[in-house]
């Protein structure tokens, strides 16, 4: 009978000890985000912040041309955008725009995190930061939804232009709806400014936020508000603080993807990659001839940004020093361009020629560079916005971005043509097709207001 | 390991042979029958002496040396042993009593106990050692098809949650986080191994538990049913026996020339042909930053158009590859016939204290594939003593060491060239010369580029498919042993308590070494080769030399339970068996794998200065890094704790009543401990009719009703919390994280509700006897995934809330046709299963469920196909209006009108108009065994069928530059309208180019490629001839058993007129190539 009580008691221990023995976490690398490493490795996914701001609407921009052959074998996304038809997808789910909202909701899921941890002496510094990412991510990606999926910013109608949704919580159920134009551009300005003292001068990685790349990014969101003042402002912020630029000279033009890669390209503030527009990614794209030709001989860009096949120039200047891979983060080239236009259109004829120049005397062959020089500032904006669509090409939509805002003023507006077959295809200024659809799953799902083409 | 091999000797059996020398001394005797007293001419066997006699006229006489035991066989008497020894007197008279035949009582084990199946009330079936050694595989599950009622094989498209294949009366869970394969039990415990260990000779029966009340015991784990495998044990009392088995399988190569999803050269030509024409190929042929690789066909045509090669060249050359088929040279190099062996030795046997068994088994496969194959090794040991009255211990050890061969990488359909053809070569492609030397294919890269590269120092950069098979070293090592003990002590006549414990530990270890002459190597090394580099190492950032890839995987797991059997009765009336107990389990495993460059297998050496940071310019125009190896380990934990009781009463043998409860836990990851924590359990009854005073049938003597009622679970393997991953290959150094999903903390597990109804019967003289179950299984609180806006930043979001219900009737009957010197019986299974979705939150647009791209296992993910009130696996498509006169055109409807609006069509068709054709898993299935009996012959015949479901057929795409690539290149391109009147031979629609999407989509989605699966396959014929020394005494064995197993012998009857066997649909898989096994079978 003893061991009858021997086993008795065994089982009765098993019975009642297990409560505990539950607490086990099921996979080593799994965590339920709680600390504020977690937060701070959530910002840190580069893998998905800093690689998905939409491509698509380059597909759609005047930088190049695809021959009949080449277009005939794209696929619907890219032959749609590509002759600016009003349908576009054709039932497909593009991740240019899911893919920013997968970042947002990081961004979200960080800022109510953190609001639960409390500040301390010893992590003040890395909870500002982790504050700071996550408000600039969110604002990255606003900034850059608004450019493709809602249209370009006029004060007169911002109000009741229909914006992006502006999801500010986690909660999945909450159902979106499109914000306005001015709505979005306002988020984006808040949550910036929120950020502004809260990032660091200098951050750890290129692909982290930093106090430069916020300042760089409300120039251009100023910049697309036609607000030059404080494009102008900002751009003198972020370039007081970092300003280094590259020199073409130091370049092999030679090799198939000359630019440094990460993280040696000395202008990036801010690192981040666009999706690939669909029809840049066949390699087959030639670029527009009165663009090429604008090159001068002696613009190291000609040769560095372009090859020739069969006498025909291909774009291979990839601002990341991959092929096939487009830059859409703040750098200093754009940021002394945005300053030399804002002071240009303030009437600061000189500040905005020192800018240019600054920058192209690192585009030219040593010791070949004669400045540029305007008598007005009509004639030095005119110069500079060349110069911007040259040194811009393809780099994240900011072509795109231009040509949106830039349609509006007569002088720069810009009629868009592609002849394919004999047949000719027409963009004007200000077509309400410059603001390109979205996505029809979206609009199944949420049931917000698709755009108009 | 020391106490590894202690416990090893521990439970050796201990077989002592005397070695002491006695007199001789002689023993005389007569044998007669106890019926009447004739003379009987027995057979004769000493337990120490290997000769052996036969009594002549009933008399014998023994020479014997010392003390042993004399065993007396005659055929229909019952065997006699007696001790012998020089003071035995003689004449001995031995009398012998005939064989009653009895039906042997049929038990059946849930894991946890052995239950008798007449007063079980539960849905069980039992496949006996008989049925299992059947057939000849190496692998133990695969014994099941085509003999288990109401257990089906799904040999075709299959979740990600069900490799196995395997389900039980349908499926009743939808999410792919959730299991959906049936719990696997090795006698006592869930087996977490790999399957394939289980040495197939070792296995004594194997019983499927159906219903609640059979697999209730099981819980949480049970709701797609339960397999409990149980293995020979060694028995009390009974004398050493030796059984050794050996058997050889041949089976031929497969038919390559089977698989649709393959475009013959004559045909693949005329595409390239014309979309070189087109200019298709332009792009390629100028671009001079990747030089991507073109197929010969295009190179010439290139050459032709810029004079390079004359006109009358390119057309001989071209027509010369149009003779040629790559399968041939597959068949002839790549593929063998294969040829498996299979030994296995078994011993056992027990005294009156302890009883043991010991097995070794060893298999040796050649795979189809060359330079594959597969080779295993188990030893089992098992003791059971009883050192007191009511004390019994249990130990054991079952060790397996299994070799899998991996060098043939090249099989037809995962021989990927990059060139837009990925899965095979371009069709023309010549593997090897006339005199059978390796051959170089297109790969990646054009030889233009290659060839300029040479004067460089590059590498010969030529891939060449047979050559990688020779230079291969690809090997997974695996090892696993089970230690189990169990303590049962018996408290009093009716009540024990006993103590189980089992651990389990699988080592899995990979080795591929890819020398420098690999393609791979020599890929990745010209890829990163700098030939102005300064030294060797700017030279090759990924150095010369090997590449070696180590990868480990462990498992281990301990199981511990305690546990109460009752089992008392009161006067005659009343029994009552119960069993209660708790037990906790846990299951880790953990892994890694690493590379070594620049490895030399000679010296084991390998470099450890690579530059994995800087990205390096690469050949011909990119950017890389060199890819690292992992850094970190995997590791998983999961642990369980049960509660669990189970009783049954028995009034008069009469009536059962059965109630089984059971509560889990687990420790699943951000759920709260009240949610872990699900109780679930059953009741049943059963009614023996024909026990009854009243019941006074004659014609049917046995007459049993069952009923039960009950639930199972499904445990759901992923967390209701916000959760993340790190993980740290991003841009920098620094490890990041991934959030995986949005939290759910409502989420609970599944429950599957069980309803069965069941008769049993038995004609006179068991003519007839079977047994009919009509259930209904209800999937409630099934996990599904609901689709999010894109906006929310997920894209689904998992919540308890849809239900599905599966009902279904199994049939048995076995009948015995002729009885007699020839015996004829039948075995017949019959199942029959409808599913329905009963909730389901996500409407699915029309788009989605004909969509022939979105697999089962894509779809999974969201839940299948569900619809309310269709099936889970429904075939949905498009309508079907047949092709266009004028130009070969698809056709469907719109609004009811035949229409060509493909986007329309596509977009805006509703659910209710596209055609529903029913399911994609059979809804009627089953087998017909016949066994023919003469003298000692037997030749058993198993015809399979699965009845009443559909599949969707592959076509060609219908734009010219799909129909090259995957998964739309395909033989029915020669099939496409190509002028009026085709339509009325054809409903393959003509080819367009442009691309044109939608048209496409339609079509691949119609009806038009829908077929029904419905088929009857001769699976199996086994022949055997079974021989016993009581027959022919100059034996040398007590008795053998010689046998040849047919497998895959082909269709019968299929439903489908496209020559496509339904078992094999997927793109390149091609039907299991028909086998013969020879084999024996010895009892020593």
């Amino acid at each position: 009978m003893k061991n009858y009580y021997i086993l008795l008691l065994l089982s009765t221990v098993l019975l009642f000890s297990c409560k505990k023995w539950l607490d086990i976490k099921s996979n080593l690398s799994d965590v339920t985000p709680g600390t504020l490493e977690d937060y701070q490795a959530m910002a840190d996914n580069d893998a998905i912040i800093n690689t998905g701001t939409p491509g698509l609407a380059l597909n759609s921009s005047d930088n190049f041309y695809v021959t009949y052959t080449t277009w005939q074998s794209l696929n619907a996304t890219g032959r749609n955008c590509y002759t600016w038809t009003a349908e576009v997808y054709e039932g497909a789910s593009p991740q240019d725009w899911s893919w920013p909202y997968k970042s947002l909701e990081m961004a979200n899921i960080i800022l109510e995190g953190i609001a639960s941890i409390p500040v301390t002496q010893t992590n003040q510094a890395q909870w500002n930061n982790v504050k700071g990412s996550a408000l600039f991510i969110r604002a990255m990606v606003f900034y850059h939804l608004a450019q493709t999926f809602a249209p370009s910013y006029t004060a007169s109608t911002a109000a009741t232009d229909l914006g992006i949704p502006l999801r500010l919580t986690t909660d999945v159920n909450i159902q979106s709806t499109r914000a306005s134009v001015e709505q979005t551009y306002l988020q984006i300005i808040a949550d910036l400014t929120a950020a502004e003292n809260l990032l660091p001068i200098v951050a750890a990685y290129q692909t982290r936020p930093s106090k430069p790349a916020l300042y760089g990014l409300l120039a251009k969101t100023y910049l697309n508000m036609g607000n030059y003042t404080k494009a102008q402002d900002y751009a003198n912020k972020a370039l007081t603080l970092y300003s280094s630029l590259l020199d073409y000279n130091g370049l092999t033009a030679s090799s198939t993807a000359p630019l440094p890669v990460y993280p040696n390209n000395t202008e990036i503030i801010y690192y981040s990659t666009s999706f690939l527009p669909t029809i840049l990614l066949n390699n087959s794209p030639i670029t527009d001839s009165l663009l090429y030709q604008s090159y001068s001989a002696n613009d190291l860009r000609k040769t560095v940004c372009y090859r020739l096949n069969t006498n025909l120039p291909i774009f291979k200047g990839f601002y990341t020093g991959k092929t096939n891979s487009f830059f859409s983060g703040i750098a200093t080239n754009e940021l002394y361009l945005i300053r030399a236009e804002a002071n240009a259109r303030l009437n600061n004829t000189a500040a905005a020629l020192t800018d240019l120049n600054t920058l192209l005397q690192k585009r030219w062959k040593t010791g070949s560079f004669i400045p540029v020089t305007a008598v007005t500032a009509d004639d030095a904006l005119a110069k500079i916005l060349t110069e911007r669509r040259k040194e811009l090409p393809f780099t994240g939509s900011t072509r795109w971005e231009d040509l949106r805002r830039l349609n509006k003023e007569p002088a720069f507006a810009k009629t868009l043509t592609r002849v394919l077959n004999n047949q000719t295809y027409t963009l004007s200024p200000n077509d309400p097709k410059y603001t390109l659809p979205i996505p029809d799953d979206e609009i199944r799902l949420s049931g917000i207001k698709q755009n108009i083409r | 390991m020391t106490r590894f091999y202690c416990l090893l000797i521990f439970l050796c059996p201990l077989v002592i042979l005397s070695g002491q020398t006695f007199p001789t001394y002689t023993i005389e005797g007569k044998i007669i029958s106890a019926n009447g007293g004739s003379p009987l001419d027995a057979h004769l066997t000493l337990l120490h002496k290997f000769n052996t006699l036969s009594a002549s006229k009933g008399s014998f006489t023994l020479k014997l040396l010392g003390a042993d035991t004399l065993t007396i066989s005659h055929t229909g008497y019952q065997v006699k042993k007696l001790p012998v020894s020089n003071l035995t007197q003689t004449p001995l008279v031995i009398i012998l009593s005939e064989k009653i035949q009895e039906l042997k009582e049929v038990v059946v084990s849930t894991g946890y106990q052995t239950i008798p199946k007449e007063r079980a009330t539960g849905s069980f079936v039992l496949i006996d050692s008989s049925l299992i050694n059947r057939s000849v595989t190496t692998n133990i599950l695969s014994r099941l098809d085509g003999v288990t009622s109401g257990l089906v094989f799904n040999k075709n498209i299959l979740a990600s949650n069900e490799q196995m294949g395997i389900a039980i009366r349908g499926r009743n869970t939808i999410d792919e986080k959730v299991n959906a394969n049936p719990l696997i039990i090795l006698d006592n415990f869930p087996y977490e191994g790999d399957l394939s260990n289980i040495n197939p000779n070792d296995v004594e029966n194997i019983t499927v538990l159906k219903d609640a009340a059979a697999a209730s015991i099981w819980g949480s784990r049970a709701g797609n049913g339960v397999i409990v495998i149980t293995t020979r044990k060694g028995k009390y009392n009974e004398p050493l026996k030796l059984i050794f088995n050996s058997n050889f399988t041949i089976s031929n190569k497969p038919d390559l020339f089977y698989p649709r999803n393959f475009l013959p050269a004559s045909g693949f030509i005329d595409l390239e042909q014309f979309l070189f024409n087109k200019g298709f190929y332009d792009n390629n042929l100028s671009n001079t930053t990747n030089f991507p690789g073109l197929t010969p066909v295009i190179e010439i045509l290139a050459k032709k158009r810029s004079g390079q090669l004359s006109a009358s060249d390119a057309d001989a050359q071209i027509a010369a590859l149009q003779k040629t088929d790559v399968r041939n040279d597959f068949t002839k190099y790549v593929y063998q016939k294969s040829f498996n062996q299979q030994y296995s030795l078994q011993m056992r046997g027990g005294n009156n204290t302890h009883s043991y068994i010991a097995s070794l088994g060893y298999d040796n496969n050649r795979n189809t594939l060359v330079r594959n194959g597969y080779d295993r090794l188990t030893i089992n040991f098992l003791n059971s003593f009883r050192p007191l009255k009511n004390l019994e211990i249990t130990g054991g050890v079952t060790y397996t060491e299994t070799n899998t061969r991996n060098n043939n990488q090249v099989a037809f359909g995962s021989l990927s060239t990059s060139l837009n053809y990925s899965g095979n070569p371009y069709p023309y492609a010549q593997l090897a010369d006339g005199a059978g030397n390796a051959l170089p294919i297109t790969k990646t890269l054009r030889d233009k580029y290659k060839d300029s590269l040479t004067k460089l120092g590059f590498l010969d950069w030529q891939y060449r498919p047979l050559d990688e098979i020779q230079l291969s070293d690809n090997t997974t090592k695996l090892s696993h042993r089970l230690i189990r003990a169990i303590i049962k002590y018996k408290i009093t006549s009716y009540l024990d308590i006993q103590l189980a414990y089992q651990n389990e530990k699988q080592v899995s270890n990979t080795r591929n070494f890819m020398s420098e002459s690999t393609y791979y190597v020599r890929n990745m090394i010209n890829t990163f080769y700098n030939p102005s580099g300064a030294n060797d190492l700017r030279k090759y950032p990924v150095p010369r030399g090997g590449i070696l890839d180590l990868s480990n995987a462990n498992l281990g797991s301990d199981n511990i339970r305690s546990q109460f059997n009752l089992d008392r009765s009161f006067g005659n009336s009343h029994a009552v068996t119960a069993i209660a107990g708790t037990e906790l389990k846990e299951i880790r495993t953990d892994g890694f794998s690493r590379r070594s460059y620049g490895y030399d297998n000679t010296f084991g050496t390998g470099f450890s200065t690579i530059n994995y940071d800087s990205t390096f310019k690469t050949n011909p125009s990119t950017n890389q890094r060199i890819q690292s190896t992992s850094a970190g380990i995997t590791g998983t934990t999961n642990r369980f704790v049960s509660w669990f009781v189970n009783a049954a009463y028995s009034y008069k043998k009469r009536y059962t009543f059965s109630i089984s409860g059971r509560q889990d836990g687990a420790n699943i990851f951000g759920v709260k401990t009240e949610q872990q924590i699900t109780p679930l359990g059953s009741v049943g009854f059963s009614w023996n009719i024909s026990d009854e005073k009243f019941y006074h049938t004659k014609e049917l003597p046995y007459l049993r009703v069952r009923a039960t009622y009950g639930f199972n679970g499904n445990v759901y393997n992923a967390s209701a919390y916000l959760t993340g991953l790190y993980q740290s290959t991003g841009l920098n150094s620094n490890r990041f994280l991934t959030v995986l999903s949005p939290p759910n903390p409502e989420l609970r597990w599944e429950r599957v509700r069980n309803i069965n109804l069941g008769l049993d019967l038995r004609l006179i003289r068991s003519i007839l006897s079977g047994s009919i179950d009509v259930y209904q299984k209800t999937g409630l609180d099934l996990i599904e995934s609901a689709p999010l806006a894109p906006s929310t930043g997920f894209t689904s979001f998992k919540g308890n809330a849809a239900s599905n219900q599966t009902n279904g009737i199994d049939l048995i009957l076995n009948s015995k046709n002729l009885d007699g010197k020839f015996k004829w019986t039948t075995s017949f299974l019959w199942n029959y299963q409808k599913d329905k979705v009963l909730h389901f939150d996500t409407k699915y647009l029309s788009t989605t469920l004909a969509n022939y791209n979105v697999g089962i296992s894509t779809q999974a993910a969201s839940g299948l196909y569900a619809v309310e009130g269709k099936s889970l696996f429904g075939m949905y498509s498009y309508k079907w209006a047949g092709l266009d006169k004028t130009n070969g055109d698809p056709q469907g409807y719109l609004n009811g009108a035949v229409s060509k609006d493909y986007l329309s069509i596509i977009s805006s068709t509703p659910i209710d108009s596209l055609v529903y054709s029913g399911s994609s898993r059979p809804s009627m299935f089953g087998s017909l065994l016949n066994t023919f009996t003469w003298k000692n012959f037997s030749v058993s015949i198993n015809i399979t069928y699965k009845l009443g479901y559909y599949f969707r057929k592959s076509s060609t795409g219908l734009n010219y530059q799909d129909a090259l690539s995957n998964p739309t290149i395909n033989a029915d391109y020669l099939l496409r309208w190509q002028n009026p009147g085709d339509e009325l031979k054809t409903q393959v629609p003509s080819l367009v180019y442009p691309n044109n999407t939608n048209r496409n989509v339609f079509y691949q989605n119609s009806a038009a490629l829908v077929e029904k699966a419905d088929h009857i396959r001769l699976q199996n014929i086994n022949l055997s001839y079974q021989l016993d020394k009581t027959q022919w005494h100059k034996l040398p064995f007590s008795s053998v058993q010689i046998y040849v197993f047919a497998n895959n012998l082909g269709l019968l009857w299929k439903a489908n007129k496209a020559g496509i066997d339904p078992d094999y649909t997927a793109a390149f898989s091609m039907p299991d190539p028909s086998s013969i096994s020879i084999g024996c079978k010895i009892n020593l």
